[in-house]
């Protein structure tokens, strides 16, 4: 924001303007390029997914639009996507029915205001950062519930309580596994925690004993707050059709697929803040002339990537396994992590 | 100038939604005018300064109570089909009930001396002034909450038992 304001005021465009004009333009700004970054990152994702997925299972995945390995098929789909007819169910919720992928997009797209892509690139530096970055997730879980009442099909509605139920489970561990992180740094914002990671590469969070489980913990569990396979039960395509999105079509689904992409970002982005050293490369040396977002970027991309390689190897789980591991194995192992973190910080001092 | 317009705008929406609350016929539509409004009320939180309040907010109310309420409707059998009664009955002790509530409430916002600032341009932070009065002045009310919770949690997972000593598998 305030770089935004600066850089407008070094382009001169700024003189004579109002303040209150000059704030407003770099909020437009500063959300614009969010929102293009999003839009562009999640067809990229999208379009990396399914070449993934094809060299996993030994085929090539798109190949002919764009000649070079089908780099331009998620913008044909996003062509084919608007010009598809809009259908709407007989007995739809009209309402819930057209909130639903609002909801769930801009409950992604808010976390990434948050993001600290570097030392100055960031939306907003809030204090509360990761607290904000949680926050927002609970409107991804409203549009999740309002799609699958809203289309009025059982299908969509078992996969909305699922997906309910699995979000709220997992954002406790996910809460509790960034705590002993935040113990230790002293605040919620996500550049300072990067910032605390400064240095070598055994200055990275991930390499200490403590945070490390945490970081496992982590991991696991934004797999099943984003609904990724192993946890994938709010859409089980062999059960449920596709879950919470069954009914939609043309834009509105794509909205969901954006939504996706854009929160399996976002969880990874906060890993590489909390865990990985955030923009830092781990040699000081290097760290002089890289770009900072460059090596961001890179970072979550890689987390990102992660993701869709445990998506095309890994079984789905069931229902109550999903529960047993998120109650009775990670919250339980994320407060002993956090509670033997506050006795050794006592003790040490 | 532009703080004012969107404040108005968040204000109208906490209100609207809040209307919506109480006068919609359906029960899901009436959750879902919670979320607004909580949201509005979040936006004021952030409009006062108070980060962590407005985080919370979404946190507990959105991302856990409102989350509960939709669940236990969903779970009812054939819940759309009862319509909600907002007629009214009884309008002289619900007139008296809620002007007395009315006047309790501004009497008092009236009354309160509000340690506001006169300007609050960068949110200052208050999670450190939080956690420092939640572990000292305000000890007993955080742990006797914090009781009152695991007391809920026991409880709950009690009822839901079938029988004593008897591990379910319906999940």
């Amino acid at each position: 924001m305030e770089a935004f304001q600066q850089m407008l005021s070094q382009a001169g465009w700024a003189q004579g303007m109002q303040p209150w004009a000059l704030s407003g333009l770099a909020m437009l700004f500063a959300g614009g390029t969010i929102l293009g970054g999003v839009a562009v990152g999640a067809m990229f994702f999208i379009w990396t997914e399914r070449k993934v997925a094809g060299y996993i299972q030994s085929r090539y995945g798109p190949m002919y639009v764009g000649h070079f390995h089908g780099v331009l098929q998620s913008i044909a789909d996003g062509v084919k996507l608007l010009l598809k007819e809009d259908i709407w169910p007989t007995d739809a919720d009209k309402f819930l029915f057209r909130i639903a992928p609002l909801l769930v997009f801009t409950g992604a797209f808010l976390s990434f205001v948050v993001l600290p892509f570097g030392p100055d690139f960031v939306g907003a530096s809030l204090d509360i950062g990761l607290f904000y970055a949680f926050a927002t997730s609970s409107l991804v879980v409203m549009g999740v519930i309002a799609a699958g009442w809203g289309s009025n099909n059982k299908w969509s509605l078992y996969g909305a309580m699922r997906g309910a139920a699995q979000v709220i489970s997992y954002e406790i561990p996910l809460g509790l596994a960034v705590l002993p992180v935040v113990m230790s740094v002293g605040s919620l914002n996500l550049g300072t925690l990067a910032e605390a990671q400064r240095g070598w590469l055994w200055s990275w969070h991930l390499f200490n004993p403590i945070f490390f489980v945490s970081f496992v913990i982590y991991l696991i569990s934004s797999l099943a707050e984003v609904n990724r396979v192993p946890f994938d039960l709010p859409e089980t395509e062999s059960e449920l059709v596709s879950g919470y999105h069954t009914e939609y079509t043309g834009m509105k689904f794509a909205f969901f697929f954006l939504g996706e992409y854009a929160d399996m970002f976002v969880v990874s982005a906060i890993a590489v803040s909390v865990f990985l050293g955030g923009w830092y490369t781990g040699i000081p040396a290097v760290d002089a002339f890289v770009p900072a977002p460059l090596v961001f970027i890179l970072k979550s991309v890689f987390l990102v990537f992660v993701q869709i390689w445990l998506r095309w190897t890994l079984p789905r789980l069931r229902v109550d396994q999903l529960m047993y591991v998120c109650w009775k194995v990670f919250i339980p192992l994320s407060l002993a992590n956090l509670f033997i973190y506050g006795l050794i910080r006592s003790m040490v001092g | 100038m532009i703080s004012t317009v969107i404040w108005c705008l968040f204000a109208g929406m906490t209100v609207m939604a809040a209307l919506a609350v109480a006068t919609s016929k359906n029960v899901v539509h009436c959750g879902f005018g919670l979320l607004f409004s909580l949201l509005g009320v979040c936006a004021m939180y952030v409009f006062l300064g108070a980060d962590f309040l407005a985080a919370t907010q979404v946190i507990v109310y959105v991302g856990g109570i409102l989350v509960l309420i939709l669940f236990g409707v969903m779970m009812t059998h054939r819940i759309t089909a009862t319509d909600l009664k907002s007629e009214l009955v009884q309008p002289v002790a619900a007139l008296i009930a809620a002007v007395a509530i009315l006047v309790l409430s501004v009497g008092m916002i009236l009354e309160q001396v509000w340690p506001a600032k006169e300007h609050l341009d960068p949110i200052t932070p208050t999670t450190h002034a939080f956690g420092v009065s939640f572990l000292t002045d305000y000890l007993f009310p955080f742990e006797f909450a914090s009781v009152l919770l695991l007391v809920a949690l026991i409880g709950a997972a009690m009822f839901t038992r079938d029988s004593a000593g008897e591990d379910s598998d319906h999940v």
